[in-house]
C-alpha cells in the first residue's frame, strides 16, 4: 500500500497533553506538547475541514515517494503538518487543529536583553546598523553571500512546492511566516504551511472555494484582487520581493504604487565590494529575474522557483561564495548546482530593476538613553502661556527654539574651558612621565606655563577690579 | 523610483500624560511599571518598531518632554515619571503642538514621512488653569489649519470630568472615554496602558496595508463619552 492511500495520520485531541502557548494568532494557538519536544499543536479557533487538511499531509507523503529529493527539502525547511487532530463527538469531517514540527531552536536571535525570538524576516529588511543598534545582533551586510543564500534557500523550497504534482503554492510568504538561521550556514523554515493550497497544472486551487486565505499587507501580491485568494503565481511574485527587501536590507514599499498601475523602476544599492561581480552588472540574469517575478501584467509569467535558483547560483558563484549555495545543500535536503541561467527573451513591461552604485556611509543610528529617575526628562518643557497672550493668540507659537540664556551660556563656556585646561595639563603629565618624548614634552610645559600664567592674569585682573570697586579706590 | 532609501511612513503616537500632585501614588507607580512593558512590547517587534514613533509628554505646572519621540526598539529605557503640582492642560496642548512640529521636522530631515499623529491624552483631574486658557491651547493644537494637528484620544478617571475630556477630543465619537465611578486607579491604568500597546500593534498592521488607521484602545473598565454630554 503506497502513503498515497493510507489514511493521514489522524490523532484524538485527548491524547495529548497541551503544554504551554506559544503563540496566537487569528487562526488559532500554538501549543508545546508534553512529552514531544520536537512537535507543536496548532489549534482551531473555529474547526476547519478535515480533507483539505488530509490533501496537504498526504500530498507531503506522496511527493517523499515520486522526488524523495524534494520532499527532504520541504520536510527540512518547512513545518509541514503532520497530523490532523480530531475532537470526539465533534462534527464529522472537521478538523480540531494539527501536529507540526517545531523549528529547531537555530531559527532564533538572541537580543541585547537576553531574550530569544523567532528569526523572522522583518530582521533582514531594514538597515543592519538599525538592528545592531536596536537589538545588539550582528547581521550581515546588503549583498551578502549570507543574505543572498538564505533567499536562495528560499527558493530551492518553492521550487520544490512548485514541481512536485500536484504543485502547492504557500501564499502567504511574510516576515512571521518565513525564518531563517545563519548558524549551519543560510537556511530558512517556513510557517503556517496548513494555507498552502494545491493547484491543478493550469493553476487552478483544487481546494478552493472553503476558505479565505488571507496575504499579510505589505507581503501581498498586488496582481492578487482585494479580498481574492492568492494564487499559484503569488508566491512567485512574494520571491522577486524577499530578495528585494533581504539582500537589499530595505523596505521597498512596492504595492500599492502596483496597485495604483506605476510602472516601477526599482534601483538596487550595490555596496563596493560587490560592484566589478558580473553577475551582479546591469543586465544580468538576476535583475531580470527579479523584474518579472514583480509584474503584475501577466502573473502567469512570472519565472519560477527553479529559474531563480540558477540565477541565485550565478551570483554566489560571481561572489566567490559557492561554500555558500553547498551549506544551504548539506543543511536543506542536499542538492547539485543547477544548470546556467538562460537568458529570457522576456521583459516585464511594468518593473526594471537595475543595480546602482550604493551611495554614502548610510544613516547613522543612535540608541536613545534617557536620564536617571526623577528627574525632569529634557529641558525642554513648556509653561502655559501667559493669560493676558494666551486668549488671543492664535498664529503658531515661534518655530525655533528659544536661544539659550547669557547664565546658560556663560556655564557651558566656562565648562568647556576647564576641560580643556584640565585635558592641556593631563597630556603634558602624560608625556613627562613617557621616556623618549622629552621635545614634545618641553614644548607642552611651556605651553601649559604660559597658559596658566595668562589665567592667572586674567584671573588677578578681576579680582583686583572687584577689590577696587569695594574698597573704594 | 523607488530604491533602498524609501522607508514605510511612521505613524508618531504622543503619550500625553497628566502628571499633577493627584496621579500620586497608586496611578503613578501603576504607569512606571506599565511603560517598560509598552517599550518592550512595541520595541522589541521589529515589525511594529519599524513603523511606529512614540513620545511621551507630561504635564502638571509645566508640560515636559518625558521620552522625545523616538522609534521604541532604539530606546533603551523608558524614563520614570514624577508627580507633582497642578493640572495645567494648557501647558500640555501648547507642548504638545510645539513638539509635534519640532519633530516633524527633524523627522523630515532625517526622510522619514508621517501618518497624522496620534496623541492619547490621559487625565484624572479636570484642568486648574482658566478655560479660556486651555481652551485657546487647544484650539492652537487642533486648528485644522496646522497640517500636522492631531488626533487626539483621551482617557479620563478619577476627578477627570467627560464634558472636558470631550472637548479634547474635538466632541468627536469613540475618541473620548471614561472610567465608571470608583473604579481603581490600579486596576484602570493597567488597563489602558495595555490597551495602547494593543492600539498601537493593531495601528502599526494598519501601516503597512498602506492606509493607516488609528485603532483606539480597548479599556474594560471605560466607557465611551456620548458626544453630546459637552455643555
Amino acid at each position: 500500500m503506497s502513503a498515497l492511500d493510507s489514511v493521514p495520520t489522524a490523532v484524538s485531541r485527548p491524547e495529548l497533553r497541551a503544554g504551554e502557548m506559544l503563540a496566537e494568532g487569528g487562526e488559532g494557538r500554538v501549543y508545546e506538547l508534553v512529552g514531544r519536544p520536537g512537535t507543536l499543536y496548532k489549534a482551531y479557533r473555529r474547526p476547519a475541514q478535515l480533507a483539505p487538511l488530509e490533501a496537504l499531509i498526504a500530498w507531503e507523503a506522496r511527493l517523499a515517494e515520486a522526488q524523495p529529493e524534494l520532499a527532504a527539502r520541504v520536510r527540512a525547511a518547512t513545518a509541514w503538518p503532520q497530523a490532523v487532530v480530531t475532537q470526539p463527538g465533534a462534527a464529522g469531517g472537521t478538523a480540531a487543529g494539527l501536529l507540526l514540527p517545531r523549528a529547531p531552536r537555530r531559527f532564533a536571535v538572541r537580543h541585547r536583553d537576553g531574550t530569544s525570538r523567532l528569526a523572522t524576516l522583518s530582521y533582514l529588511t531594514a538597515d543592519p546598523g538599525q538592528r545592531a543598534a536596536a537589538y545588539g545582533l550582528a547581521l550581515p551586510a546588503p549583498v551578502s553571500a549570507d543574505r543572498i543564500g538564505i533567499v536562495y534557500a528560499l527558493a530551492r523550497v518553492l521550487e520544490a512546492f512548485q514541481r512536485a504534482a500536484p504543485p502547492v503554492g504557500h501564499g502567504d510568504l511574510s516576515t512571521r511566516n518565513i525564518l531563517w538561521s545563519l548558524e549551519r550556514g543560510p537556511e530558512v523554515f517556513l510557517l503556517d504551511c496548513d494555507s498552502c493550497e494545491r493547484y491543478s497544472p493550469d493553476g487552478e486551487a483544487l481546494d478552493s472555494g472553503h476558505r479565505r486565505r488571507a496575504m499579510t499587507p505589505n507581503w501581498d501580491d498586488p496582481a492578487t484582487p482585494a479580498g481574492a485568494n492568492p494564487t499559484l503565481a503569488s508566491d512567485r511574485y512574494s520571491l522577486g520581493l524577499i530578495f528585494l527587501r533581504v539582500v537589499g536590507a530595505a523596505h521597498f514599499p512596492l504595492q500599492r504604487r502596483q496597485r495604483d498601475s506605476e510602472l516601477l523602476s526599482i534601483d538596487f544599492a550595490i555596496p563596493p565590494a560587490a560592484r566589478r561581480t558580473r553577475s551582479l552588472l546591469d543586465g544580468a540574469v538576476v535583475w531580470s529575474v527579479c523584474a518579472r517575478s514583480l509584474s503584475t501584467r501577466d502573473p502567469a509569467r512570472r519565472p519560477a522557483a527553479a529559474e531563480w535558483v540558477s540565477a541565485l547560483e550565478e551570483v554566489l558563484d560571481g561572489l566567490g561564495a559557492m561554500s555558500a549555495a553547498r551549506a544551504v545543500w548539506a543543511a536543506q535536503g542536499g542538492g547539485t548546482p543547477a544548470p546556467s541561467p538562460t537568458r529570457s527573451a522576456e521583459q516585464a513591461a511594468d518593473v526594471r530593476v537595475r543595480p546602482v552604485a550604493m551611495s554614502g556611509a548610510g544613516r547613522r543610528w543612535e540608541r536613545v538613553r534617557p536620564p536617571g529617575p526623577g528627574l525632569p526628562a529634557l529641558p525642554q518643557s513648556t509653561r502655559p502661556a501667559p493669560p493676558a497672550a494666551a486668549p488671543t493668540r492664535t498664529a503658531a507659537p515661534a518655530p525655533l527654539p528659544a536661544p539659550p540664556s547669557i547664565v546658560e551660556l556663560a556655564r557651558t563656556g566656562l565648562g568647556r574651558g576647564g576641560e580643556l585646561w584640565l585635558g592641556a595639563h593631563r597630556a603634558t603629565l602624560a608625556s613627562l612621565s613617557r621616556a623618549g618624548r622629552r621635545r614634545r614634552a618641553t614644548r607642552q610645559v611651556i605651553g601649559c606655563l604660559v597658559l596658566d600664567f595668562a589665567l592667572l592674569a586674567v584671573i588677578f585682573y578681576m579680582c583686583a577690579m572687584v577689590a577696587g570697586v569695594l574698597l573704594g579706590i | 523610483m523607488v530604491n533602498v532609501e524609501e522607508r514605510y511612513a511612521v505613524f508618531p503616537f504622543y503619550l500625553c500624560l497628566d502628571a499633577s500632585a493627584s496621579m500620586a501614588g497608586t496611578p503613578m507607580e501603576s504607569v512606571n511599571r506599565q511603560l517598560p512593558l509598552l517599550r518592550a512590547a512595541v520595541g522589541e517587534d521589529p515589525a511594529v518598531a519599524e513603523v511606529i514613533r512614540f513620545g511621551v509628554v507630561t504635564f502638571d505646572d509645566v508640560a515636559h518632554t518625558t521620552l522625545p519621540l523616538s522609534d521604541l526598539s532604539l530606546v533603551e529605557a523608558v524614563p520614570t515619571v514624577v508627580a507633582a503640582g497642578r493640572t495645567s492642560y494648557a501647558a500640555a496642548f501648547d507642548h504638545l503642538r510645539q513638539t509635534i512640529e519640532d519633530d516633524y521636522h527633524a523627522s523630515r530631515g532625517k526622510g522619514d514621512r508621517w501618518y497624522r499623529p496620534a496623541v492619547i491624552f490621559v487625565s484624572d483631574g479636570r484642568p486648574t488653569d482658566d478655560r479660556e486658557r486651555w481652551q485657546s491651547a487647544h484650539s492652537r493644537l487642533t486648528d485644522t489649519g496646522w497640517k500636522r494637528h492631531p488626533n487626539i484620544l483621551s482617557f479620563g478617571f478619577g476627578d477627570a470630568d467627560p464634558a472636558v475630556l470631550a472637548h479634547v477630543s474635538e466632541c468627536k465619537p469613540h475618541r473620548a472615554f471614561i472610567a465608571a465611578e470608583g473604579a481603581e486607579p490600579a486596576t484602570v491604568v493597567p488597563e489602558l496602558l495595555a490597551g495602547l500597546i494593543q492600539s498601537i500593534v493593531s495601528s502599526s498592521a494598519s501601516v503597512y496595508s498602506g492606509e493607516a488607521q488609528l485603532v483606539p484602545p480597548e479599556v474594560p473598565s471605560m466607557t465611551p463619552i456620548p458626544v453630546d454630554e459637552l455643555d
